[in-house]
């Protein structure tokens, strides 16, 4: 049965990396608006486009 | 009087406001006024014009009568460090709160503003906080002239002192989320640990691996505790520090109880204990909390007069103009202060015409004409050209300041005893109660084990946490809800003090009725059609608010010349056009008797001849007829004013003779108003808008500030309402109530499942099974039960669940 004290250390491992990239992106900000990025993405064709001129 | 040819408005192509007979067609589109047209120019200018794609009619109507303030003090050193985040060589970074954003179309533009102003670089939005932030050059541009173009495309920016200080509550809920995170990887985890001993029971995994899951679940928890659960620990602390026992005090016992008896498994038992429900508590919790509080948190609900205030002043210094920051104004500096300005002290005017708004000072809606000498009060508003004054009082001890040494504003309303708090006391008792008498019954049997077993798993699974989550997500999503629907509460307290209301006071100016619009009349003899023109052209030579008011109703576009114009101050105005002499302004400058001096009136006389007058009447807001009416039939309404009685005859047809009627009614008499009211027992709702009903507003039971246009000056209140939903009040209400029902319905829901795992824990066999199915399970279905059926009554309410 070592091998499941194994695939449970692992399992807890990579959850702990999720748990991690969570606090990260926290920390970063990612929640501080959660309207404006899913608006964002809508605009970028023509933002390219009005760059160029 | 010339009739006026009625025909179907349209719509501004830039703002959506009905285009009156003022009309102004451009490129094929029509617009409602200059300033909507001069936007669609600038943009169509720039290529910019994918903002009117993202949704229709997305501008803001760009007021033309609004000051054209300059905003050449954002350059100031000791302004400017409120506003850059980060400076680097030429690159500086800056952040900008415009409260007028408010679409998909206002997010565009404000990240296309590189393509807009020369110099900027990026800009970026941030739509929660109304805060966009911009990375320029500084050796090309300066923040006064992005500020200054923002203004222009509609885009005011607002500077206040406070900006820096909402940091605070950013930071909880960052927190609360890193707390959120980290029980949720725990409570997961240790969930999945305990699934073996779930499934076949305690003792039947293999030795070695038991130990193992043990040990683990045991450190994971350990974060839960001491990191995730203390604010419930501090609050429930110091909640009895003061003599309050809150509902965490319950919640941090079960916790602690739990935690304990988790351990006495491990060590003694060989078992794994309470922790899955344990961390599954403070998980769930936590997420509620988050909920309730992340609806409000844009909104400062605290303002006292500094905020309306300007936040720097002009001060002429031996010829020289500098910028003072307010606080540092002292007696005796000149003041200059440009039309739109608002008076930030007590002050003599010293040079220039004085025209001051004082509404929202007093309630009053005339603007009043000042003369050299005389004093100027604080909070006015500089309506017509370019002042001097003098200063004679510093900011702190104004006239307008005053107001706030009153009692009521040093002492903060009470925390209300919410229903919550009340039920999860008794329930403290007859949960302790249970325990007891369990503990005893199995003692008096000479079972020791089971005593413990029971008193213990009485307590943890009885535990109010599922009153609290009920609470917590039904008022987060109602206040949530009414945020989008232009009703933004200041707590949670507010939805229980909204309910006990029976009587609700109005503040007439401002709230009841526009200060955007008026309703301009006509009474006395025709004037013939080709005299309009010349009047027209006449008034709208003076700033004056009434005069705009007739020349805007006039709709006149060809301005005509006019000769020999002369002003007689707070008086009229005379001048010749095509050998007419025509003359404007109050009774007295047309030698005529007041018959009812209480309406404003502008006289009119062509050669001397009287002619009649133009009455403007302040415009009520739409469908306040129905909203009075049904309000009439269920609370006792009143109405105070600062303004005279003019409108009393209006306001009784709609409020009926039942309610009170209140004018000339100072900021201290609306406030003794209000503790008269109350001291007879009744619970008031005070609607109102300006500085003068600050004191109403905080004495009430519950104060709401009606705003025009994002809240910029909305006095300390516990309630701001969008001016243009006030009449929805009923029905968000309602909402509330039915809201309360829900918090009642899961509190049965939520009982059901204590019922039930009380009926295992009281014979002393509750397993951690029995345990770690029913916490998390009667959790979800509370969270579940409340999310769907507040959703369910926002639609019955017709409200909008969705922000954009």
């Amino acid at each position: 049965m070592m091998v499941i004290i194994i695939l449970l250390s692992i399992s807890i491992l990579i959850s702990g990396g999720f748990l991690c990239a969570f606090l990260w992106s926290v920390k970063d900000g990612q929640y501080e608006d959660n309207i404006t990025p899913a608006q964002r993405m809508l605009f970028d064709s023509s933002n390219n486009k009005n760059v160029k001129q | 009087m010339f009739q006026q040819v009625f025909q179907l408005n349209k719509a501004c192509f830039h703002c959506g406001a009905t285009c009156n007979d003022n009309e102004v067609g451009y490129d094929g589109k029509a617009f409602c006024c200059k300033g909507c047209k001069s936007v669609y120019e600038i943009l169509q200018s720039k290529h910019l014009c994918n903002y009117y794609d993202f949704s229709k009619q997305p501008g803001v109507k760009v007021d033309e009568r609004s000051s054209v303030s300059s905003f050449d003090y954002l350059d100031a050193d000791t302004i400017k460090q409120h506003i850059v985040i980060f400076e680097q060589e030429h690159e500086v970074h800056i952040a900008l709160l415009i409260p007028d954003m408010h679409c998909i179309s206002c997010i565009w533009l404000l990240e296309h503003l590189s393509d807009l102003i020369k110099g900027v670089l990026s800009s970026r939005v941030n739509f929660q906080n109304k805060t966009v932030y911009i990375v320029f050059d500084n050796s090309v541009t300066t923040i006064s002239a992005i500020a200054k173009t923002l203004m222009t495309i509609g885009y005011e920016p607002v500077v206040n002192f406070e900006m820096g200080k909402d940091d605070s509550i950013e930071k909880t809920s960052t927190k609360r989320l890193l707390k959120i995170g980290v029980a949720g990887f725990c409570f997961i985890n240790i969930m999945m640990l305990s699934f073996p001993e779930y499934l076949v029971g305690a003792g039947s995994v293999e030795a070695g691996l038991a130990q193992y899951f043990k040990w683990i679940v045991l450190f994971l928890s350990l974060p839960v505790l001491f990191y995730c659960a203390t604010e419930f620990f501090v609050s429930a602390y110091k909640g009895l520090r003061t003599g309050i026992l809150n509902v965490e005090l319950p919640v941090s016992i079960a916790l602690l109880i739990t935690f304990a008896r988790s351990l006495y498994e491990i060590f003694w038992l060989n078992s794994n204990g309470y922790f899955d429900s344990f961390s599954g508590i403070v998980f769930f919790m936590l997420i509620g909390r988050w909920v309730q509080n992340n609806t409000t948190r844009n909104i400062n609900f605290n303002r006292d007069y500094q905020s309306f205030f300007p936040i720097v002043a002009t001060v002429i210094n031996g010829g020289r103009r500098i910028f003072k920051p307010i606080k540092a104004i002292a007696i005796h500096d000149l003041l200059e202060i440009k039309h739109g300005e608002i008076i930030p002290c007590d002050a003599l005017l010293v040079e220039g015409v004085a025209l001051i708004d004082y509404s929202f000072v007093t309630g009053e809606c005339n603007p009043v004409a000042v003369k050299k000498g005389s004093i100027l009060y604080a909070g006015g508003k500089q309506l017509q050209g370019v002042i001097t004054i003098h200063v004679e009082k510093p900011v702190s001890q104004s006239y307008l300041t005053s107001l706030w040494s009153e009692d009521v504003f040093n002492n903060s309303k009470n925390a209300r005893d919410t229903t919550v708090n009340k039920v999860a006391m008794y329930f403290t008792y007859v949960v302790l109660t249970l325990a007891a008498v369990a503990a005893t019954y199995w003692y008096m049997h000479n079972d020791t084990t089971k005593m413990w077993n029971a008193f213990t798993t009485v307590l943890i699974v009885a535990c109010p946490c599922a009153l609290l989550l009920s609470e917590h997500f039904t008022n987060g999503n109602i206040l949530g809800i009414l945020g989008i629907n232009g009703f933004y509460l200041r707590s949670k307290n507010v939805l229980y003090s909204i309910l006990k209301i029976d009587t609700i006071i109005f503040d007439k100016t401002g709230t009841l009725t526009s200060s955007r619009q008026a309703n301009v009349q006509y009474i006395g003899q025709d004037i013939l059609p080709h005299h309009l023109a010349p009047i027209a052209s006449l008034l709208s030579q003076t700033g004056h608010p009434l005069s705009v008011a007739i020349a805007s109703f006039l709709s006149i576009k060809n301005i005509e010349q006019i000769k020999n114009f002369k002003v007689v101050d707070g008086a009229g105005v005379e001048g010749w056009v095509n050998e007419t002499h025509y003359k404007a302004g109050n009774a007295l400058f047309l030698n005529r008797e007041t018959d009812n001096a209480a309406s404003a009136q502008v006289h009119i006389s062509l050669d001397s001849v009287y002619c009649g007058y133009y009455e403007i009447k302040q415009q009520y807001r739409g469908r306040l007829e129905s909203f009075i009416t049904s309000l009439r039939e269920m609370y006792r309404l009143a109405i105070v004013s600062g303004d005279n009685n003019a409108e009393e005859t209006y306001l009784k047809k709609i409020f009926g003779a039942d309610a009170a009627y209140h004018f000339n009614a100072s900021p201290i008499d609306k406030l003794t108003i209000v503790k008269q009211i109350q001291a007879s027992n009744h619970q008031v709702l005070y609607v109102g808008d300006g500085l003068n009903d600050a004191g109403a507003l905080k004495e009430s039971t519950v104060g709401i500030s009606v705003c025009e246009k994002n809240s910029l000056f909305t006095p300390a209140c516990d309630a701001i309402l969008d001016a243009v939903v006030l009449t929805n009040l009923l029905r968000y209400i309602e909402f509330i109530k039915r809201g309360r029902k829900i918090i009642w319905w899961s509190f049965l829901v939520s009982s059901i499942y204590n019922v039930a795992g009380l009926w295992f824990a009281l014979q002393g066999i509750l397993s951690p099974l029995v345990a770690a199915i029913l916490m998390p399970l009667s959790s979800l279905t509370i969270i579940g039960f409340t999310y769907y059926s507040v959703l369910i009554k926002a639609h019955q309410l017709q409200l909008k669940t969705k922000v954009l």
